[in-house]
């Protein structure tokens, strides 16, 4: 069931924390299959739990097809799902967390992984928290771009809004 | 205004169409009164060079400087006539090309954009956090960082309906703010101008023929309303358009890309591209994914198809 190449899949990544399964059960037509746990080190705010292994669910996109949707889990030992899940997908969706200190050198990573996946996979960036973040600057952001040589969309979004989250996938579309 | 226009070897169906157009630009308070041209004075001069009277009323107007339109010859494209007009033009577009003549767009500045907008222009990548107040509506303007900063989030509607308005102060926020804890609200100020231009679409000045292109995506997060700014921003990531070309292009109202330029602009991820400004954009390479499955999947987050690689 998970890794057909043929089959037709669209990527979540990111660091810890970044809202991957919040997003993902936003735009899915069936609530994600998380592997998740009890997030030991969680700190005093709403996460509690993390994703070990990976997030799956499923959109519907007519009565023969369908779009699954893979989270891959944000720990760096858990780096080797990526070219498990991840060959011939459309393209991914990096979200990154606006409050995180590192957040730079984590779309650096997630970058990486992605193309330990597929160099040519097309992918966008969402930013989540920014809304509660109000020292954080997309100049860090639009700094790294420029040293990577990346023009891709990168959208502030909240990854609870099925709206925002489906406003990344449209920009990943307008990429292919 | 009142203009007297003198017309020299015009056939009738020429008069007629030329009619049609200076009634159309009595709506922009322009009232022409249209007189066969004998040598007397004219505001300006429309002379057909395909007749005798033409071409010799073109040579004494333009030994007199007087000003000048000129119907050339069918097939003729040389652009010796610095003002020519088109003898195929509809009305409309007659009308147009007289009232550029008669009252020529002047050339827009970052001064000639008021309120809030024109603060966002000419702060542009900006480093220092900057208090803009209007009254007791206000914001914390982060120009470089993308963000804004309002005390709740009615504020931002109140914002956006304010974008034109003039008498806005302008302040750099002190380096220990005592007000630091009631600025709550943390936006994108991209999605804010776009939404806010949007609302003033009908307001704002044109931006004319000149090319832009986008330096980067803008921050499209929350402009999930439509489609277009997403459309308009893949477009113009790729190479550099006019306004006027966007439009016949896109089919997209001409008034709603204008207002997606001037917000772009203000929030710095425009450029115009006449000069070198605009950092280099690799062309997309070629995606694996198969067009129909490609349509299948934009239909399901509802783009239009054909959209996509317009």
């Amino acid at each position: 069931m998970l890794d057909s190449e043929k089959t037709i899949k669209l990527l979540f990544v990111g660091p810890l924390g970044s809202g991957k399964t919040t997003a993902i059960r936003a735009i899915s037509d069936t609530p994600p299959v998380s592997s998740e746990v009890p997030w030991m080190e969680a700190g005093d705010g709403d996460k509690t739990s993390t994703t070990v292994a990976f997030d799956y669910s499923t959109i519907q996109l007519n009565p023969d097809e369908t779009l699954h949707v893979y989270g891959l889990p944000g720990q760096q030992y858990l780096d080797f799902m990526g070219p498990i899940v991840g060959p011939g997908a459309l393209g991914a969706v990096l979200l990154l967390d606006a409050s995180s200190q590192t957040i730079a050198q984590d779309c650096r990573a997630a970058i990486e992984q992605l193309a330990g996946i597929d160099p040519e996979l097309k992918f966008v960036i969402g930013i989540s928290k920014s809304d509660i973040t109000p020292d954080f600057s997309m100049e860090t952001m639009y700094a790294l771009a420029r040293r990577m040589s990346l023009f891709v969309p990168m959208f502030c979004i909240d990854p609870r809004d099925p709206a925002q989250v489906r406003q990344l996938v449209k920009a990943l579309l307008y990429l292919l | 205004m009142h203009i007297k226009l003198g017309t020299a070897g015009l056939s009738e169906e020429l008069e007629l169409r030329l009619s049609l157009a200076c009634g159309l630009l009595a709506a922009s308070q322009i009232h022409i009164e249209i007189q066969d041209w004998r040598g007397h004075e004219s505001d300006v001069l429309i002379v057909d060079i395909d007749s005798a009277h033409g071409r010799l009323a073109y040579e004494v107007a333009n030994r007199r400087n007087l000003p000048l339109m000129v119907f050339p010859r069918s097939g003729d494209h040389e652009t010796r006539y610095a003002s020519r007009l088109d003898r195929d033009a509809p009305a409309a577009a007659i009308a147009r090309a007289l009232q550029e003549k008669l009252q020529p767009t002047p050339q827009l500045t970052s001064d000639d954009v008021q309120g809030l907008l024109g603060i966002c222009i000419r702060e542009a990548g900006c480093h220092q956090d900057l208090l803009v107040k209007r009254g007791n509506i206000g914001m914390i303007l982060r120009h470089a960082a993308g963000r804004i900063l309002t005390r709740s989030v009615s504020d931002l509607p109140a914002l956006e309906a304010r974008l034109l308005d003039n008498a806005w102060l302008c302040v750099a926020r002190p380096a220990n703010d005592p007000y630091a804890n009631e600025w709550l609200v943390s936006r994108s100020l991209e999605s804010f101008l776009i939404k806010a231009c949007m609302r003033h679409q009908a307001s704002l000045p044109s931006l004319g023929g000149k090319l832009y292109r986008l330096t980067r995506w803008p921050d499209l997060g929350g402009v999930t309303e439509s489609e277009e700014a997403l459309r308009l921003s893949a477009l113009l990531q790729r190479s550099a358009w006019s306004a006027d070309t966007l439009t016949q292009h896109t089919g997209i109202a001409a008034t709603y890309i204008n207002a997606f330029l001037w917000a772009t602009l203000a929030s710095g991820a425009l450029a115009c591209a006449d000069g070198s400004a605009v950092a280099f954009m690799p062309q997309p390479a070629p995606t694996s994914v198969s067009s129909s499955l490609l349509q299948r999947v934009a239909r399901h987050f509802g783009l239009k198809l054909g959209y996509l690689h317009a």
